[in-house]
């Protein structure tokens, strides 16, 4: 629970942010109403801080946004000009493999992608995450379950060959989304250290290689 | 009697693994529908009903230090009434100064009432994430008991101070704010229809239809831990998922999320009916 005496001192600044908020809408003060929107969100984002607490390796740290998130924390898609912002710094930050090499073992990534644990508070930290891809994609059609969040990824390499250009594509949206699709639902697992640069290679074996499941 | 009741969930987590089995065999929809028609066998003899037959002994009787019963309690209507309550909840509460959701109005009057420490109601089941722990506690029990008294109702929230708009506006802002290190909103999985995860269907939480059904069905017997778990469990399972730390009992954001979900769910009209049923949450 929260301490009390901290909640009247919030309480009291929300009601007078919020005054505040409908006066400068009542007055039509653009200025005002900018203003009054970021102190509005200046004490939502307090909320947070005394909402949640750390639990296990789920620091309170997670709940700071980097740019992008706040970006495109809304209802409606970014402008323009700050979605070109986001892919062309997403595309800027993405990391190839230093030795030149993309694919890893299919087999470990077949193991990969069907692992959802990882990073949340209740699990091992020492235990290698997973890439949870089958809560949003198909791939392996023997999987017993997969989502509808991503598009199927059934026969991906199969399709679409092994050219240099769709072997970077496919390292580009695994590394970032966002590089290709800003405020992409899919997250930057290779930005934010989900999986290891080891770990994507497995994942893109198992995309491409003609021996995997996911090619048959 | 008790006894008789404690084989037949035992009787019942069988079922589970068959459960299991349908989820994640089938497609969504098919899946959906064999867990509807086992929903409907168990309706008759849905076991959350303990839940709210021990919360009604808890609530009545003298307990803590006070040794008072919770009969006292102001859940928004008056002290002692719990008829019609839960539907008019998370609201307001001017005596404790904060928007309350029904778990966290139900701590704030053991304590004020009773005497009992937060931490004695929350540390069971609202301070750790392990799932498939079929043991039963207290603030449950009293949740489900208070809640069930809305039955046939439908979700009705007044909104009608400052500080229930301002905490809407906030659960709507959480709503759709992307954190965490899988870059995730509410909004990511449940602000859009056609989206399943891992097969199983996601409910939109922004469409009256869906969000009643599920606001409706809470606290809900969750078949795959074998007990009963109230919305703010259903909501921390999504932000445990998301990578986040710990959303506290009673929060200030466990109440916005709540009351934002139940005003997207009233204009469904849908009535309340708890425990509902529920494959895994």
């Amino acid at each position: 629970m929260i301490d009390p005496t901290k909640k009247i001192g919030v309480f009291l600044t929300a009601g007078v942010l919020l005054s505040s908020i409908v006066s400068g809408v009542a007055a039509g003060d653009d200025r005002a109403l900018k203003a009054s929107v970021a102190a509005q969100d200046a004490a939502f984002e307090a909320a947070l801080e005394h909402s949640f607490q750390a639990k296990g390796q789920a620091g309170m740290d997670r709940l700071k946004r980097n740019e992008v998130q706040k970006a495109c924390s809304r209802l409606d898609p970014p402008p323009a000009d700050v979605a070109e912002k986001i892919s062309r710094q997403a595309s800027a930050d993405v990391k190839f493999p230093p030795d030149g090499k993309f694919f890893g073992d299919w087999k470990k990534g077949k193991g990969i992608a069907s692992v959802g644990s990882g990073m949340q508070s209740s699990d091992d930290p020492a235990v290698a995450n997973g890439g949870n891809c089958y809560a949003c994609h198909e791939l392996d059609p023997a999987e017993p379950g997969w989502g509808t969040l991503g598009p199927s990824l059934r026969n991906y390499g199969k399709l679409r060959g092994t050219s240099e250009a769709i072997v970077k594509y496919t390292w580009t949206r695994l590394y970032n989304s966002n590089a290709v699709n800003p405020c992409s639902l899919m997250p930057p697992f290779g930005a934010a250290h989900v999986l290891t640069e080891e770990q994507m290679k497995d994942i893109m074996a198992f995309l491409f290689d003609q021996a995997s499941p996911v090619n048959q | 009697m008790k006894k008789m009741w404690k084989s037949l969930i035992v009787l019942i987590g069988g079922g589970v693994a068959t459960l299991a089995a349908i989820d994640q065999g089938l497609a969504a929809d098919s899946g959906a529908d064999q867990f509807d028609s086992y929903r409907a066998m168990l309706a008759d003899d849905n076991p959350g009903q303990f839940w709210i037959d021990d919360g009604s002994s808890l609530f009545h009787k003298p307990r803590g230090p006070n040794k008072a019963p919770l009969d006292a309690c102001d859940f928004g209507l008056g002290p002692g009434v719990v008829k019609g309550a839960y539907a008019q909840m998370p609201r307001y509460f001017k005596d404790a100064d904060r928007v309350q959701t029904l778990e966290g109005r139900i701590v704030w009057c053991a304590e004020t009432l009773q005497g009992i420490k937060p931490e004695q109601l929350l540390e069971p089941h609202y301070k750790n994430a392990s799932e498939e722990n079929s043991t039963a506690d207290e603030l449950t029990q009293i949740a489900a008991y208070v809640a069930a008294q809305s039955n046939g109702m439908a979700y009705a929230l007044p909104l009608n101070s400052e500080q229930e708009r301002y905490s809407y506006a906030l659960g709507k802002y959480v709503f759709y704010r992307r954190m965490g290190k899988m870059d995730l909103s509410c909004a990511s999985c449940h602000d859009a229809p056609g989206r399943t995860i891992r097969g199983v269907t996601l409910p939109v939480m922004t469409d009256p239809k869906t969000a009643g059904a599920v606001m409706a069905a809470f606290p809900a017997y969750v078949i795959k831990d074998g007990n009963v778990r109230t919305f703010w469990w259903r909501n921390e399972r999504c932000l445990l998922a998301m990578r986040l730390p710990w959303l506290m009992t009673g929060s200030e954001i466990d109440a916005a999320l709540t009351l934002f979900q139940a005003v997207q769910a009233q204009q469904s009209e849908t009535p309340i009916q708890v425990p509902g049923i529920k494959p895994r949450a």
